[in-house]
């Protein structure tokens, strides 16, 4: 495996660790909510607020982790319109394509977390402020174009490649 | 002109091999450049603001419940139950297989978890007690399809989300036709098979499996006990169902461990991860066009032409069968929803009801070609040629399709405990 298969190897560990860390308190928080209030007739004010930062934390991370195991939805209507042989180049000129699409809105995630960063937003109940949630979308959308960027420079890493060996 | 331009983009995209992700995004930009008012930032403020709501922390935790109970032994002892009650009747392990789908539909609320949970069991048991492997893969491929109409449903929340209607509504509103679909589904079972041979009934075979089976018979009840009663919300009741899930699949039946609970969770966030940005794009595109009215001129439209609501109902039903042959459940859910709601309101239809109508729909979808999401799960797995397994489901969609009409036409039937 060359440097880039070990460092997306890597990024995936990492992400895929923090994605069920977040998985995890999120199930913790609502489960431990119900209970509270349930069996216990109190709450600990903002849990769900808690889960829904924990849930979106783990869905952005999710996107870059299922662009990793090339399970992003595909409609294949189009598949067999243009010859089977130039497959290897379609395939890569995709990639490049889906990778200029996830910079760009990337860069508008940016200004996104930029102007909440700003202003100063908090979370409602919890008062927390918002930039260290905010800052997965930017990442998340630029983790993905990185990805599919080295999907074009190394055809062989892509998830395609290995379905197709 | 701008419109031409528009369907240009997205055939280029698909001849790109874009996926639906990165097509959704073009077609928002697209949108706000040209109608809207270019500021691009709203696309990606839209997405957060969509997945900053509670009702949202169903989907991820439902998905994570489905997982862990696949995984486990819980399909599998629910099956034994069924079975030790249903194999005295002629056909009877067909009626376990209807029954046992149903059973894990009340629980997993997909359609391929359920079509894979309960057909890996049932499947190689169907053909090995005789019966035809064109009805058995059409038994476990469309009951398979229950997994989204019998609450919980992962496509009922996600209609809840992007059309704001009370997701435990629509659950409420999916009980009696989803029963309806199983007694339909159940009987014709019983009818195509009734010569086969039956196996008398075992006191002690039913003692047995109630034994093993009670921690997941539970399941169900805690589940939709919890949500019906008013105990719990559809998002408590899938944390407390998958607590429950969880400890009875490490301590009780043992078939899981702490390390496979990771996988789980991993696998599980690549599957959110392919539903959470296509319901936040979505939901930010839903926004635009609303600003923009089209949902509005499109009711105004179908008005015009379309004079009565029966004439509506069909039109809604044949332009839904004909996208479900083509488009994946939640993709139309999340594309179509918001944009037929105002039409359907104007003749009087519940929004409700129209969550059901659609979901009964896409869920035969799940069963045409060339889409048939359920048929190539089933290739799959049972290694079968897709004209078999295509065959074997047309006796079950010509049903499903009776059914469909049905329900369509008496909105009481979904309606009754709604109200």
């Amino acid at each position: 495996m060359n440097g880039a298969g070990v460092f997306l190897k890597r990024l995936y560990q990492i992400e895929a660790f923090v994605a069920a860390f977040a998985y995890a308190l999120l199930a913790i928080a609502v489960f431990s909510d119900v209970v509270l209030r349930e069996i216990l007739s109190t709450a600990v004010l903002g849990t769900q607020r808690f889960a829904v930062y924990t849930s979106i934390i783990a869905g952005f991370l999710g996107v870059c982790l299922a662009a990793a195991g090339g399970m992003h939805m595909r409609p294949r209507v189009a598949d067999n319109w243009l010859p089977t042989a130039w497959n290897p180049g379609i395939n890569r000129a995709s990639n490049l394509i889906t990778s200029f699409i996830f910079t760009v809105a990337g860069y508008y995630a940016v200004l996104f977390w930029h102007t909440g960063f700003e202003m100063g937003d908090t979370a409602p109940v919890l008062d927390w402020p918002l930039w260290p949630i905010q800052i997965i979308v930017p990442y998340a959308l630029f983790s993905t174009a990185l990805r599919y960027l080295l999907f074009v420079i190394f055809p062989a890493l892509s998830p395609e490649s290995k379905e197709e060996k | 002109m701008s419109m031409l331009l528009l369907v240009a983009i997205i055939i280029l995209l698909l001849v790109l091999r874009q996926n639906l992700v990165a097509i959704l995004l073009v077609v928002a930009a697209y949108i706000h450049l040209v109608f809207g008012d270019g500021v691009l930032e709203y696309i990606i403020e839209d997405m957060y603001i969509a997945a900053d709501k509670e009702v949202f922390l169903a989907l991820p935790l439902f998905i994570l419940c489905g997982s862990v109970m696949t995984r486990g032994a819980i399909a599998e002892r629910l099956i034994e139950v069924i079975k030790s009650f249903t194999s005295p009747l002629p056909g009877g392990l067909a009626v376990t297989t209807i029954l046992s789908c149903a059973v894990f539909a009340a629980i997993s609320g997909s359609s391929p978890v359920t079509l894979l949970a309960v057909g890996s069991i049932m499947y190689p048991a169907l053909v090995k007690e005789g019966y035809s492997k064109k009805f058995a893969l059409g038994a476990v491929t469309s009951g398979g399809t229950l997994g989204i109409v019998i609450p919980p449903s992962i496509p009922m929340i996600l209609y809840g989300i992007v059309t704001e209607t009370s997701v435990v509504e629509l659950f409420i509103a999916g009980i009696i036709p989803g029963i309806l679909l199983t007694l339909v589904l159940s009987g014709y079972s019983l009818i195509v098979n009734r010569d086969l041979p039956r196996t008398p009934w075992d006191k002690s075979r039913i003692k047995a499996a109630l034994k093993r089976g009670i921690w997941a018979m539970m399941m169900p009840v805690i589940l939709l006990g919890g949500i019906y009663s008013g105990f719990f919300t559809p998002t408590e009741a899938a944390a407390v169902a998958l607590f429950y899930s969880i400890l009875i699949e490490l301590f009780i039946h043992k078939e899981v461990t702490l390390k496979e609970l990771y996988t789980i969770a991993v696998d599980t966030t690549k599957l959110f991860g392919t539903l959470f940005p296509l319901v936040a794009v979505a939901m930010s595109l839903n926004i635009l066009l609303a600003t923009q009215q089209v949902p509005d001129m499109v009711a105004n439209w179908m008005t015009s032409i379309v004079d009565n609501r029966i004439m509506f109902i069909l039109a809604l039903n044949i332009l839904l069968l004909i996208v479900g042959c083509f488009m994946d459940i939640i993709s139309a859910i999340l594309i179509l929803a918001p944009v037929l709601l105002p039409a359907a309101v104007a003749y009087g239809i519940d929004p409700v009801h129209l969550g059901i109508i659609m979901v009964l729909n896409l869920e035969i979808g799940f069963l045409t070609p060339p889409v048939g999401f359920n048929i190539i799960v089933a290739m799959t797995a049972f290694k079968e040629k897709f004209s078999l397994i295509a065959k074997g489901v047309l006796p079950f969609i010509a049903l499903m399709l009776v059914v469909l009409i049905f329900i369509s036409l008496v909105p009481s039937v979904s309606m009754f405990l709604v109200r």
